[in-house]
């Protein structure tokens, strides 16, 4: 697995090689049986939770059923979606008699690097299946893109005023084109030369309105943020997006997608009044009657955030945008099966209030002795609880084949603030700002994009210590490893903020290290592997159980 | 005889002279230093007499204060070990931040004098102190650097000489002033003979001076690493001050000054590595661990033999006998932090700059630990015995892992054998002209590895003898061989190096058998059992284990064959059990190398060292350390013969399998996941390249037929065993020992409580419910295997463990007194090696795993000192102390009854020298001038009611003298 070797050497571009992971379907029996125990499992432990004699203190109750109800919501919705499967014939090829259809790839740009977006282009304009058209649609109006596109053999746009952002963006551009297939690539994202071969076979269907593709992060290998963040990714477009298109549920990601013109002219274009507006798109377009496909093959190879910002900025925009889409999705005139896609991925983003409420449990019990529950003992809870959780730890592990990591989860976990403030944001109305994910770590310690996890970490490290210099009775100890529980999960999560290029280069050096010692058995491979969970929303937080 | 070989004796006897030159200059600098302390006590006791009470008080403080000022500035003899230029250079330096330093310790003096129960006559000598260590410390570091140890031995015997002859002569005239003033007068004397010193001996190289920029930072780096260390060191018994009780307080004190003196004995040995270790000189380190070993073991040994008289003798008065048994741990402590001095000089010699990192962090382990645990002397004591133990281990751990030839002479070395492996490789290639037009490139790329300095090591390189150094064991392989003369990545030294493999193996074994020497134990009842069955002759044995036992006669036949050839003591009895538990280390290292790998099974042997049951075991006259190592040569057997297919693995499998079987009844469990192992790798094998599933399948079924027929002949034996118990109403024997409060219940909670015992041994009641109480961090361990592969080793020992902990679980439903760990215990060196895995691989950096490790070693440290000395462990029986006190407090005319009745072993071996009955019997006549009443097992309720029913008898007929309480064992005596 290439990982360069030298670190004077010039780093290769890793979205150039060819992908190590493949979404395959976990075993579906094994996934329906785990979701069979997982009922009588769950009324075993809400059974005994809910029973009026557990009641501690009211609001602290209330609040820990609040939150073990939403992640019941969570778990039971990915659950669910995970054992759905697609009982439809696979797309067959595409007929080879006839002209190829004529397809308008659109590259949209802002300010990425011309080493970034160059390969992206040059990839883009190697696709074969189908007549195409590559226009770079540069919001940046920068002359060496221009230049650029020109010496590759790309359309160059660019747009006088930049309203709407990247949907603006590729409106502006749906105006000068005029091919019957529309593909989007974000400029980061290196297509396969069969992407349009592969994903215009089920465009035979004319009710299709678009195809979406896995968004697979070359730079998972390097570690760090990367990695966890493609840990995330990987269930999503794993387990989570099958299940999503098993019941015609699968929305659009924004990018390694082919539209059809028609559908995307009939829903008025992307919608600019939205800074997740793929995600609105699709609940348009479903709306409307088309149907949606996903088709779980890595056709495109991108970049996923390299530092903490980023990643901040990537999951502020799609907590923003998701949440605040929960409105227009309930209103809509949708099956019930996609409603309730739609609204599980949207709510995900509320997980961080539920982090937030386990996270003060702790802190709240050694400072004032206050707890949700009474009269149960630490075995009645382990004896409820503890078949719940392992089971849907399993389920987790089944449905992600391996690929969800503690390094993901951990990630999620420590940006909890992210999705606080975006939904008080959605609750005001206040309008969000479209950012572009940077491709590029910056390169430096990024503290303040943790700041929130950092003053949490404090508070239940102070408040252990406040406890342990008090009390040291077993239920304080019991209460401190709580914390600690918390302060190891938030600061596995914050730690690439504290360290230079996300983490990345440290486990680089550890891979080097490690690639003679392990022979790269399978062990060794999985740590490479990635693991994910959502990037909008993995319909379900099945492990958030484990923020108590 | 070759060339090479003639070389290799060479480098072999250059090696061992260089060791033996080492270990002299450690002696000698040492010995300077006890002289130095000895001096000191002499001094001190000399001011006891001189000076008035109040008087010796106020030095004693001033003396404390001076210390203070002076463990700090340690720091400083170890920038200037590394580097005595740079300290040179850097006086001036001192001097502008020791000088502002004086003058605000002497002002601060002044106010807060009477604070400290100082007079302001002290004010003065105390103002001097901050300069005076300072430039004292910085020219003895100028010294070790320039190895002068004969100046250094100088500098510290003429300190104490000069205070004392001062210092007395000053004090009988002027009081406490003048007492200081003699401890100032001492310094200057240390300071005038390091001054005279310098010049007198340089021994540097000329490549030394090439280096000294590169030196500046590591000479920073070795100051803070010491600084840090001084923290460590010194930062309980501020926290001890701060936060105890005042008897307490006085308790950790006086341990901590005892603890003081075996860490003042071995300070001066990392200064004198450093210059050797500069050097790059073979044997430097191995003679300072083996120094600071020797003394700090020294330590350890005196105070685990007579704690209790040493405090005495040291403090006086019995109000310190409490924490006469935490002594030892607490000067295990502190031999452990001399160690650590002597690793963390070699690291930062080699460059390693992380390891001021890992002492830092070791301090923040103990200052956490503190808040934690601290309150009470023992548990501040642990706190530091934890981080002492973690940095060690970390440091090794460190050493062990990432030593590469980093300094200019191992560099110079590695240049050799680089360029004899070049040698080799142009040999090969019959002497090409291309092969050996590689060898001036890849000489000339060394500078680019080295550093900036290409023409001096180029002219190095030339200028040095053209000999062709021997092969050694780190010689690289041909595609290790620089590539455009660049130096591969990865660690190639570790790799190759069995003989370091070796090395620390056979140190895990010593130290392995030391510690399960050490941290010895009474008899208790099974023991005594096993003692008598194996009185008997074989063949009665045989008979009385089938009518009256429980368990298989393996174990029982190895004992009893023991005791004919070493006798009955405690040791000879204890001996299969001691044998096997360290045998245990190695072979753990086995199976985890060949499961996992290297680091795997060395950590993992490293754990085996330690950990608290597994050295419990091996201190028990009983089969568990048996069952434990059986069960990891049959794991390893099995995997190995999955993995070849060779028959001599399933031939090893099935003689260690059935041997477990003979060994204990409960084995079988494993033994079960073993043979079911068997089909499903075979199945798994089926479209796979490697060993076919036929073979597989083949050489399974023979192995478990061979197995089947070895342990056949025990099966008529198992059934009479079961048939009698069963028709005596007894069943399988219930559990007599305690060990929580969750005994023989069957919970999720008990089964934590089970796993806590196997992981960190036992302990007090009130510590398991602590720690049973930290169950939430198994929901961490949970989400953190999240995204971990699984490998077949990784199923296979997950199965070993959890398989027959379930069935046994199941088994415990019906009857509840099988839910105890001692039945599962093949499951604790499973665990130890998943551990190691775990803690090997999960940190994506190595300096993340040396911290896991450390935190892994640190715990189980913890664990095994409270299980060996908390009195409170339940598990603990001093029956041996109890009879003792019955022997001598008694006449053979006297008489003594126990409870319950199955303590008749016990008694006969450790006989009382009077006449003994079961408590029940015939009361003695009145006639008897003594009786004592013995009594343990206080939670079998009837047992307790006859002991307190007789009690009363007694009291009635005769006077109770003393009640004398022992580690669950009482003791009346009546007259």
């Amino acid at each position: 697995m290439g990982v360069p070797v030298s670190r004077g050497s010039p780093d290769p571009d890793p979205r150039l090689r060819a992908p190590d992971w493949s979404p395959d379907p976990a075993p579906p029996r094994r996934l329906r049986l785990l979701a069979l125990l997982m009922v009588p499992l769950a009324l075993w432990y809400f059974g005994w939770l809910l029973q009026p004699g557990r009641v501690g203190v009211p609001a602290l109750f209330a609040l820990l059923v609040a939150a073990e109800l939403f992640n019941l919501f969570q778990a039971g919705g990915f659950w669910w979606t995970v054992t759905r499967r697609d009982r439809r014939p696979a797309p067959a090829p595409l007929a080879r008699e006839g002209a190829p259809p004529l397809v308008d790839v659109l590259v949209p740009t802002y300010d990425e690097p011309l080493e970034v977006l160059e390969p992206t282009v040059a990839a883009a304009l190697e696709m074969r299946g189908a007549r195409l058209v590559v226009s770079v649609l540069d919001d940046g109006c920068r002359p060496e893109v221009e230049a650029m596109a020109e010496r590759l053999g790309a359309r160059y746009v660019a747009r006088r005023e930049r309203a709407g952002a990247k949907a603006g963006n590729i409106n502006s551009a749906l105006l000068s084109t005029g091919s019957p297939f529309v593909a989007v690539l974000d400029c980061d994202h290196v297509p396969r030369p069969d992407f349009l071969a592969r994903t215009l076979a089920p465009m035979v269907d004319e009710k299709v309105a678009f195809v979406q593709t896995p968004q697979y992060y070359a730079n998972a290998r390097r570690g760090g943020i990367a990695a966890a963040a493609w840990a995330q990714q990987a269930l999503f477009f794993g387990a989570i997006s099958r299940g999503k298109d098993a019941d015609q549920a699968m929305f659009c990601c924004g990018t390694n997608v082919l539209f059809r013109r028609t559908a995307l002219e009939s829903v008025g274009g992307f919608p600019t009044d939205s800074i997740t507006e793929d995600f609105v798109l699709s609940v348009r377009m479903h709306e409307r009657g088309w149907e949606t496909r996903y088709l779980p093959e890595v056709l495109a190879v991108g970049l996923g955030p390299e530092d903490m910002a980023s990643y901040v900025s990537q999951q502020r925009r799609w907590a923003r945008g998701c949440l605040g889409a929960i409105g227009p999705v309930l209103k809509a005139r949708l099956p019930l099966r996609k409603r309730l896609h739609y609204l599980l991925s949207s709510a995900y983003f509320l997980s961080g209030w539920a982090l937030l409420v386990y996270m003060s449990f702790p802190v709240i019990r050694i400072l004032t002795g206050a707890q949700p529950i009474a009269a149960a003992s630490a075995d009645q809870f382990l004896v409820h609880f503890a078949p719940y959780f392992c089971t849907a730890l399993a389920m987790v592990v089944v449905a992600g084949r391996g690929a969800y990591t503690f390094g993901g989860f951990a990630l999620a976990a420590a940006n909890f603030w992210v999705q606080i403030l975006a939904s008080l944001a959605a609750l005001t109305r206040r309008a969000g700002r479209f950012v572009v994910t940077p491709k590029r770590g910056e390169g430096r310690r990024q503290p303040l994009a943790v700041a929130p996890a950092l003053v949490v970490i404090a508070a239940l490290l102070a408040a252990s210590a406040w406890g342990l210099a008090h009390q040291r009775s077993p239920s304080t100890l019991n209460n401190v490893a709580f914390a600690l529980l918390h302060v190891t999960v938030l600061a596995s999560g914050a730690r690439w903020a504290l360290m230079r290029d996300g983490g990345a280069e440290a486990e680089l050096e550890d891979e080097r290290e490690a690639r003679p010692r392990t022979g790269g058995g399978r062990e060794a491979r999985s740590r490479t592997g990635g693991g994910r969970e959502v990037e909008r929303h993995p319909g379900g937080d099945p492990v958030g159980e484990a923020r108590r | 005889m070759p060339d090479s070989a003639l070389a290799l004796r060479r480098v072999a006897g250059n090696s061992l002279r260089t060791s033996r030159a080492a270990v002299r200059e450690q002696a000698l600098v040492a010995g300077g230093q006890i002289l130095s302390g000895v001096g000191n006590l002499v001094y001190a006791a000399a001011m006891a007499r001189i000076l008035t009470p109040g008087g010796f008080a106020e030095l004693a403080a001033f003396l404390a204060l001076f210390l203070l000022v002076a463990v700090p500035s340690l720091s400083l003899a170890a920038g200037g070990a590394l580097d005595p230029e740079l300290a040179r250079r850097r006086r001036g330096k001192v001097l502008a931040w020791s000088i502002p330093a004086s003058l605000g310790l002497g002002a601060l003096a002044v106010v807060i004098a009477p604070a400290l129960g100082l007079s302001l006559a002290t004010a003065p000598a105390l103002a001097t102190t901050p300069t005076l260590v300072a430039l004292v410390e910085l020219d003895r570091g100028r010294l070790y650097g320039e190895r002068a140890y004969d100046w250094v031995t100088g500098s510290l015997v003429a300190e104490p000489v000069v205070r004392l002859g001062v210092g007395c002569a000053l004090a009988a005239s002027f009081g406490v002033a003048g007492g200081a003033v003699g401890v100032v007068a001492g310094g200057l004397a240390g300071l005038a003979v390091a001054r005279l010193g310098h010049g007198q001996t340089r021994r540097r190289t000329g490549l030394e001076d090439e280096a000294r920029d590169r030196r500046g930072p590591a000479s920073k780096a070795a100051a803070l690493t010491f600084l840090f260390l001084a923290v460590v060191q010194c930062q309980d018994i501020v926290f001890a001050n701060a936060t105890l009780s005042g008897v307490e307080a006085a308790r950790f004190a006086a341990i901590s000054t005892l603890g003081g003196a075996a860490v003042f004995a071995t300070a001066t040995i990392p200064f004198v590595l450093m210059p050797r270790a500069r050097e790059g000189e073979p044997g430097a380190l191995g003679a300072a661990l083996g120094t600071a070993a020797v003394l700090g073991g020294g330590a350890v040994i005196a105070t685990l033999i007579a704690a209790e008289p040493i405090l005495t003798i040291a403090f006086g008065g019995g109000r310190f006998a409490p924490i006469a048994a935490f002594l030892p741990a607490y000067m295990l402590a502190m031999a452990l932090l001399g160690l650590a001095r002597v690793l963390a000089a070699d690291a930062v010699v080699r460059g390693v700059r992380r390891v001021t990192w890992m002492v830092l962090g070791a301090g923040a382990l103990q200052l956490g630990l503190l808040f934690a645990i601290g309150d009470s002397a023992a548990g501040v004591g642990l706190a530091t015995l934890a981080a002492a133990t973690a940095l060690t281990a970390a440091l090794a751990l460190e050493h062990a892992l990432g030593a590469r030839p980093r300094t200019l002479g191992a560099r110079r070395h590695a240049l050799g054998v680089w360029r004899h492996a070049l040698a080799t490789r142009a040999h090969a290639l019959g002497s090409r002209p291309q092969a050996l037009a590689t060898r001036p490139h890849a000489l000339g790329a060394r500078p680019q590895a080295l550093g900036s300095r290409p023409q001096t090591l180029a002219a190095a390189a030339t200028t040095e003898a053209p000999v062709v150094e021997p092969p050694t064991e780190d010689a690289p392989t041909a595609d290790q061989l620089p590539i455009n003369g660049h130096l591969p990545e990865h660690r190639w030294a570790p790799e190759a190096t069995w003989k370091r493999t070796a090395l620390i193996l056979g140190a895990m074994v010593l130290a392995a058998i030391g510690l399960r020497l050490l941290a010895g134990r009474s008899l208790w009842l099974d023991e005594a059992t096993s003692w008598y069955e194996t009185q008997l002759p074989f063949h009665r044995m045989m008979e009385v284990l089938r009518d009256t036992d429980v368990h298989p006669p393996g174990y029982f036949t190895v004992l009893w064959a023991t005791v004919r050839e070493f006798g009955d003591g405690e040791l000879a009895l204890r001996l299969p059990s001691l044998f096997a538990a360290t045998a245990l280390v190695p072979m753990l290292y086995v199976a985890g190398k060949a499961m996992y790998d290297r680091t795997t099974g060395l950590v993992a042997a490293g754990f085996a060292v330690v950990a608290p049951i597994v050295v419990w075991y091996a201190q028990e006259a009983r089969m568990y350390a048996q069952l434990m190592l059986l069960a990891v040569v049959a794991i390893w057997a099995l995997y190995r013969a999955l993995e070849s297919g060779r028959a001599r693995y399933w031939l090893l499998y099935a003689t260690a399998g059935a041997a477990l079987a003979w060994t204990h009844y409960f084995a079988l469990l494993p033994l079960l996941v073993f043979e079911a192992a068997i089909p499903v790798i075979a199945w798994q094998q089926r479209d796979r390249d490697g060993v076919s599933s036929r073979r597989l399948i083949v050489g399974g079924i023979l192995a478990s037929l061979l197995m089947a027929a070895l342990i056949a002949p025990l099966v008529p034996f198992a059934h009479h065993q079961f048939s009698v118990n069963q028709s005596a109403g007894k069943g399988f024997d219930a559990p007599s020992q305690v060990g929580g409060a969750v005994e023989n219940q069957v919970s999720l909670y008990a089964a934590l409580t089970n796993g806590t015992w196997a992981v960190f041994g036992y302990h007090s009641n009130a510590t398991m419910a602590n720690l049973t109480a930290l169950w939430p961090l198994l929901i961490l361990l949970a989400l953190m295997l999240l995204g971990r592969g699984r490998s077949r080793a990784t199923t296979l020992l997950l199965a070993a463990v959890f398989v027959p902990t379930a069935m046994l679980t199941a088994l415990s439903l019906d009857q509840p007194f099988l839910f105890e760990v001692r039945y599962n215990l093949t499951a604790v060196p499973f665990l130890l090696l998943l551990g190691a895995r775990a803690v090997t691989t999960w940190p994506h950096t190595a300096r993340g795993r040396a911290a896991l490790v450390a935190v892994a070693v640190a715990a189980f440290g913890v664990g095994l000192a409270d299980q060996q000395w908390n009195g409170a462990n339940p598990r603990t029986y001093d029956f041996e102390g109890a009879l003792h006190e019955v022997a001598a407090k008694s006449t053979p005319e006297d008489v003594l009854m126990y409870m319950p009745h199955d303590l008749n072993n016990l008694v006969a071996y450790y006989p009382p020298g009077l006449k003994v009955r079961r408590l029940g019997e015939n009361m003695p006549a009145a006639k008897v001038p003594r009786v004592f009443v013995m009594e343990s097992f206080f939670e079998d309720r009837e047992n307790d009611a006859a002991t307190r029913q007789a009690l009363v008898k007694l009291r009635g007929e005769r006077e109770l003298v003393r009640r004398m309480k022992f580690s669950q064992v009482e003791v009346w005596e009546f007259r």
